[in-house]
């Protein structure tokens, strides 16, 4: 008996080894597959960039046109969403701007770093001093654009471009517009709101009488509805002109 | 028993390629190949359905600067000079391949079709809209337009004015071919933002489609996932998602149909693979080789030895491929429709040009597809947006998230360091336009000519095509070069009109060059 059993367990053994060899070949292959898992829209690429299919050599041409302006004489700095996490600004000071500040802030203008002020703005109408948080991010000066990880999906965002002067103290030169980062996954929102539009809720309505689907034949019974009901009050007088058209044929 | 719908929705679209200026421009090849590849094998699938009195409903975009193109006379005469070139290729092929029945064959069915390709273009007065607009009318097809030059909404809410511009202006350009207003839009790229619903309801569109992720992430949660619209807060539209499981299997590397081993291999052309001299009059006249469309091979395997193209082979899999997507549907909708307790809509968009072009069996695998839903199940049924919505108007209200069916699902594609810098000219330019029609609201004469011009450039520097090759990072000039020339030729309009100086002859060239939407109004851009 002793020995039976001893079999027994080895049995349990093996067969219990040969399903934890199981369990992890299929992690295996469903790791392996998760690896190759495609970034969404890759095939999308490939697809469309195959509508513009290239000679393997570029073709001689007339050269390029002429260059686009560096700059447009414009204070002005704007905000874009790349995903959930990145957004991008990019921004231009007129050259008189930096003169004016040159000339108020003296040796404090040469001190200062250029930063940008990246404020959580979430729900709320920004006056400037009413965010949730922000945090900055030295640029070098001669940088007119920047991609700013956020770490914060589903949040909105407005960035400062300014001067911050060995004080502590930070000059605002430009302000962005306000973006939205989109959420990375389901909202957490369950409530639910539904809606007919009011045409399709007049051929629903019209239906519900048993006057046909098209919206036409529900216009003419609204019509007609609202007719009887101005000329003559009372409900039951609604259906009668009907009957009586008919009754009349 | 009836439990579900799928949504076939074709999204058509090619950037408005058009040079007057040179007897042959390469980038025009695009849209002949496209004639060709796609948009014929279409109209050739949609006839003999309708022949075969077999009922289908397809939504399909055709993009203003598409449509554009198939009605420009310059273009058309150029596509029939294309064919021409082609079917006399072809010819030689036949003889050439005299002695090798494996490329025989296929030489003289390449020939048969652009034989075809050439009869039915002629057929429809070399107007390919024609033939859409039948479709359109027998109620088979329900076209749906676009962005008038294929903008990326996301990257311009800075500039709604322009956004509103290329919306307005599709929809009339839609009305003044069609001869109804559309009743929906392909959103470019699937690109959109929460807000910008609402300026698709001032122009009268009912519907738009977004990427899975903009209706499952949206707020609150949608109770039927993709498989029900929702109506966005605050408009009212109706949003249709993209269902993944059904776009994988067409798209996918892993699991996609246009991989198998025995379709056709976009790769390989007698362009790049027949000696020069032979080759060479059927090629760009520089030298530079060129796809020709005449392909001998399929796909074979993943290495570079390629065995030759079997038709028959690649109709039977086309055939299977057709009954396992159909198959996959009933079981999907099965499942939801006991989930759901409601009937669920499956919508699978494509890329147009994806069927035929890239994938050539594609239009084959429509028609099998088409004909086995009428004829083998009563599971599905084809639907369109606006068919769904009139069957079941009541539908949950949600604020949708940012999505687009680009690279990585938002809007790294066309925001890279590849092509980041188009944009501060690019909304500097909008800007500008929003000055000009406020400071010139009622104009006549060269005055409104330049206006109307400055818009069309504007458009024209939007389309996200541009942005979209810069980002692939291959072939990338004509790209740089479209955008940088539009914006260029836009500036001097915007200087020259505020000085009063416009130089006739020089809008007159440009006028001839970028002659898209003859009957744009730049008062749209406010």
């Amino acid at each position: 008996m002793a020995i039976l059993r001893k079999i027994k367990k080895k049995l349990k053994k093996i067969a219990q080894a040969d399903l934890s060899a199981k369990k992890t070949k299929k992690i295996r292959k469903f790791s392996g597959k998760e690896i190759t898992k495609e970034v969404p829209g890759t095939r999308e690429v490939i697809a469309e960039q195959a509508k513009f299919s290239h000679p393997e050599t570029a073709r001689k041409r007339g050269g390029m046109p002429q260059e686009l302006p560096l700059r447009y004489d414009q204070d002005k700095i704007v905000l874009q969403v790349r995903d959930p996490w990145w957004i991008y600004a990019y921004w231009e000071v007129k050259g008189s701007t930096m003169d004016r500040l040159r000339n108020e802030l003296k040796d404090d203008f040469l001190k200062a770093r250029r930063i940008l002020r990246v404020y959580d703005v979430s729900s709320i109408i920004f006056d400037g001093s009413n965010a949730h948080r922000f945090f900055d991010i030295q640029i070098d000066r001669h940088a007119t654009s920047w991609y700013i990880d956020t770490q914060g999906p589903g949040r909105s965002w407005c960035v400062d471009y300014g001067l911050k002067l060995s004080d502590g103290r930070f000059i605002v030169i430009l302000r962005s517009n306000t973006v939205h980062t989109p959420l990375e996954g389901p909202s957490w929102i369950t409530d639910e709101e539904w809606m007919i539009p009011e045409d399709m809720f007049a051929r629903l309505y019209g239906m519900g009488f048993g006057l046909g689907q098209s919206s036409s034949v529900g216009k003419a019974w609204q019509k007609m509805v609202k007719g009887v009901i101005t000329s003559s009050p009372g409900i039951t007088s609604g259906a009668s002109p009907i009957k009586r058209a008919q009754e009349k044929k | 028993m009836h439990k579900g719908y799928l949504c076939l929705v074709l999204h058509g679209h090619l950037p408005f390629v058009r040079h007057p200026e040179h007897e042959d421009f390469l980038e025009e090849d695009w849209f002949y190949e496209a004639i060709t590849e796609t948009y014929l094998p279409l109209i050739w699938a949609y006839e003999k359905l309708v022949n075969d009195g077999i009922d289908f409903r397809i939504t399909m975009t055709l993009s203003p600067s598409l449509l554009s193109m198939f009605c420009d006379p310059l273009l058309q005469g150029r596509y029939l000079k294309h064919i021409n070139r082609l079917i006399e290729l072809a010819h030689k092929e036949t003889e050439r391949t005299l002695r090798q029945p494996e490329f025989n064959g296929l030489a003289k069915m390449y020939l048969e079709q652009f034989y075809r390709a050439r009869d039915t273009f002629q057929k429809y007065d070399r107007n390919l809209t024609v033939a859409f607009k039948k479709f359109q009318d027998l109620g088979k097809l329900e076209i749906i337009t676009c962005g008038a030059t294929h903008g990326y909404f996301p990257l311009m809410d800075v500039c709604r004015e322009s956004i509103k511009a290329q919306v307005k202006v599709a929809v009339s350009h839609y009305e003044s071919i069609f001869g109804s207003k559309p009743k929906g839009i392909w959103l470019p790229e699937c690109g959109y933002l929460p807000g910008q619903d609402d300026i698709l309801k001032e122009a009268g569109l009912g519907y738009f489609f977004t990427d899975s992720h903009g209706v499952l992430h949206g707020t609150p949660r949608p109770k039927y996932g993709v498989f029900a619209p929702v109506y966005c807060k605050g408009s009212g539209v109706a949003s249709f998602a993209r269902d993944l499981e059904s776009s994988k299997q067409v798209w996918s590397s892993i699991e996609g149909y246009p991989g198998d081993y025995n379709y056709r291999e976009f790769y390989r052309d007698i362009g790049f693979d027949l000696e020069f001299d032979y080759i060479k009059p059927y090629i760009h006249p520089d030298g530079v080789r060129t796809n020709t469309g005449i392909k001998y091979h399929r796909i074979t395997g993943p290495g570079n030895e390629k065995q030759p193209y079997v038709p028959q082979w690649a109709a039977e899999k086309c055939a299977e491929h057709a009954g396992n997507f159909m198959f996959n549907r009933q079981k999907q909708v099965e499942y939801l429709y006991d989930f759901m307790k409601q009937k669920p809509i499956i919508v699978s968009p494509y890329d147009a040009e994806l069927f035929g072009h890239w994938w050539y069996e594609g239009p084959l695998w429509l028609d099998f597809l088409i004909r086995k839903i009428a004829c083998d199940q009563d599971e599905i049924s084809l639907i369109t947006a606006s068919e769904y919505l009139k069957r079941h108007p009541r539908n949950q209200v949600s604020t949708l998230s940012m999505s687009s069916w680009g690279w990585k699902g938002y809007s790294e594609m066309w925001l890279q360091s590849a092509n980041d810098w188009i944009y501060r000219h690019l909304h500097t330019a909008s800007g500008r336009m929003t000055e000009l029609a406020k400071a010139y609201p009622n104009q006549n004469g060269l005055l409104k000519r330049a206006l109307n011009q400055a818009l069309r450039e504007l458009l024209l520097a939007q389309s996200s095509d541009w942005a979209f090759i810069m980002g692939t990072g291959t072939h990338t000039s004509y790209a740089v070069r479209r955008t940088k020339e539009h914006l260029l030729r836009f500036t001097r309009l915007y200087e020259d009109t505020k000085a009063n100086t416009i130089d006739e002859n020089w809008l007159s060239d440009i006028e001839y060059k970028d002659n898209i939407f003859p009957e744009i109004d730049y008062r749209v851009h406010q």
